[in-house]
């Protein structure tokens, strides 16, 4: 007998909560950029259970999950291209003590 | 073969523009040193051709291309709006890139596909649709924001607009999640007659709906979601700041729009509360700490946040005329803001610092760029017969009719309330002598033409009664 959908809609919650609290509170630009994928692959795990309970007969969130995954890649890249070019001219990557400019 | 033609003809806009875009990159990696000119050019001739190509689409298309977008007069004026704009970006911004080295290939390639982006999320019919058109105006547009590779300011607006970016589009997406389980749809025009019937418990909904608001309403730049604004602003290269204020905003607009009038419309007396409070904490905390700044950029910067509060005001209306008044306020908005950064550029290009100084005097150094301005200004503080005037009198307007009259008194409030800011240059401008140390201000002829288009779009769209029976055209109502 498969699992509930809860069971599934609550595995997705705590996911993106965890990302979520990895993204506000970590200082590590790599650890927030994990973070942030974590959050996409709860979304991920919404998509496709939801899929699967509610129109099993169409493919639609199963399509728009691979459009997920396909767009965070690009993401992660052009994240990692930014934090690498930071890297470069300031020897770190620690994101609060990126700040210079104010008002 | 031929259904399928008639229904790329739907994007056929996008698809001159993504051309051009690679065709851009490309050549400049041929021309190396020689290519911000001709570059220009080919980008300035895409954004053109793309606005002309408009023509050729099927006004009242239904949605095609296996129900992913829709061409009705909504998605073709806002997409009018963006492509000009975009067309305003480029000219007005040619002599910027030059003069600072930013990299051509990459800044025309990502402007003209993060503009596309835009384009897509102004027709998208369904929710994916929406999704990809919104990130690939963000992914170019975080990119744009670090083009100055060499500078340490442009570099931390890259790395703060992609962080605080991505994790906004993830709650965005969470909440799109939500949508899609709660209705089993991701089609917009099934999406509120399935909400209607869902027996979900509202407070799923609410949540949903939350999530949603949140990620556009950073995209949007609206309180409390604009934290990323003025440092973006202050640090990216200058088009891109003036294209972020516009492009960015209006896409973000055309899609909320889109979801919560077209797509949510039975549920209006649910949600245009939640805009009603966006919109007055948004425009009232952008006029106030607009009032402080020092710094030219980071002045437009929260001035484009309150102008996203009056956009959103439309939305508050929740009917057929807050619509037209929100996309006709964003036509007015975007090329009056776009002339004031085409201004900006100019000094900044001719040698000018960004601080509010380097304003002193520009009334005898440039008499033609200090008048523009001054009619760039009193159209964003809304006077008469400039089109922000015109714009804020129909926004008023559709919230009175939906009987929310202290938000439209409001809006009058932080018109005033903006003078204050707006004066400050100004009067740098015409009262304050030059300083020796500031340099005569020329102008190129692109910045030129650039800020004679806005200048004459801004009076026009201010005195001439078409735009609006245009943008009355462009209605959500089927």
């Amino acid at each position: 007998m498969p699992l509930p959908l809860p069971y599934f809609l609550v595995l997705g919650a705590l996911m993106f909560a965890v990302g979520a609290w990895g993204a506000l509170s970590r200082s590590n630009a790599v650890r927030v950029l994990m973070s942030i994928e974590l959050m996409l692959n709860a979304v991920n795990i919404n998509l496709v259970a939801f899929n699967r309970y509610l129109t099993p007969s169409e493919l639609t969130g199963q399509i728009f999950s691979i459009f997920v995954i396909t767009i965070a890649a690009a993401e992660a890249a052009l994240g990692l291209a930014i934090v690498l070019m930071i890297a470069r001219r300031r020897g770190a990557i620690d994101i609060n003590k990126i700040n210079t400019l104010r008002g | 073969m031929n259904a399928l033609g008639n229904e790329l003809l739907v994007i056929l806009p996008e698809m001159v523009l993504v051309a051009a875009g690679l065709v851009a990159l490309v050549w400049a990696q041929f021309l190396k040193e020689r290519a911000a000119g001709p570059v220009a050019g080919l980008a300035a001739a895409g954004a053109a051709l793309a606005l002309l190509s408009l023509l050729l689409v099927p006004d009242g298309t239904g949605p095609v291309l296996f129900g992913a977008v829709k061409a009705d007069g909504f998605s073709l004026f806002v997409r009018a709006v963006l492509y000009a704009g975009a067309l305003v970006v480029v000219l007005g911004g040619a002599g910027y890139v030059r003069k600072f080295q930013v990299p051509v290939g990459e800044f025309y390639c990502l402007l003209l596909l993060a503009i596309a982006g835009g384009g897509f999320m102004a027709q998208a019919a369904n929710l994916l649709t929406f999704y990809v058109g919104l990130e690939l105006l963000s992914l170019a547009s975080y990119a744009m924001a670090g083009l100055r590779l060499d500078d340490p300011d442009s570099n931390e607006a890259a790395l703060k607009y992609f962080f605080n970016g991505a994790v906004s589009s993830a709650v965005l997406l969470f909440g799109l999640s939500w949508l899609f389980g709660l209705t089993g749809t991701l089609s917009l025009a099934e999406l509120g007659p399935a909400l209607a019937a869902s027996g979900a418990h509202p407070a799923l909904l609410v949540m949903a709906v939350t999530l949603v608001i949140g990620g556009l309403g950073f995209k949007m730049a609206a309180v409390p979601f604009h934290l990323w604004v003025p440092d973006v602003y202050q640090g990216a290269p200058t088009p891109v700041t003036a294209f972020l204020s516009v492009g960015s905003k209006g896409a973000a607009l055309a899609a909320l729009l889109r979801l919560f009038y077209e797509g949510m419309g039975p549920l209006a007396d649910r949600w245009t509360v939640y805009f009603a409070i966006l919109a007055a904490v948004t425009m009232t905390w952008g006029n106030v700490s607009a009032l402080l700044q020092r710094n030219i950029k980071r002045m437009m910067g929260y001035s484009s946040i309150a102008q996203a509060g009056y956009l959103l005001v439309g939305l508050a209306a929740g009917s057929d005329h807050g619509v037209w008044a929100a996309v006709f306020y964003l036509l007015a908005y975007t090329f009056t803001n776009l002339g004031a950064f085409t201004v900006i550029m100019a000094v900044r290009s001719a040698g000018g610092g960004l601080d509010l100084d380097s304003f002193s005097g520009l009334a005898r150094r440039s008499p033609f760029l200090a008048g523009a301005l001054l009619v760039f200004f009193l159209s964003l503080i809304g006077f008469p017969f400039t089109a922000g005037f015109f714009g804020k009198l129909n926004l008023i307007g559709a919230a009175v009719n939906s009987g929310l009259v202290w938000l439209a008194v409001l809006t009058a409030i932080n018109s005033v309330i903006s003078v204050g800011y707006y004066y400050g240059v100004v009067r740098n401008m015409y009262l304050r002598e030059p300083g020796a140390d500031l340099p005569a201000v020329s102008l190129e002829g692109s910045a030129r033409l650039a800020t004679a288009v806005a200048l004459v779009m801004t009076l026009a769209v201010g005195i001439l009664p078409q735009f609006v029976s245009w943008a009355q055209a462009a209605s959500l109502l089927p």
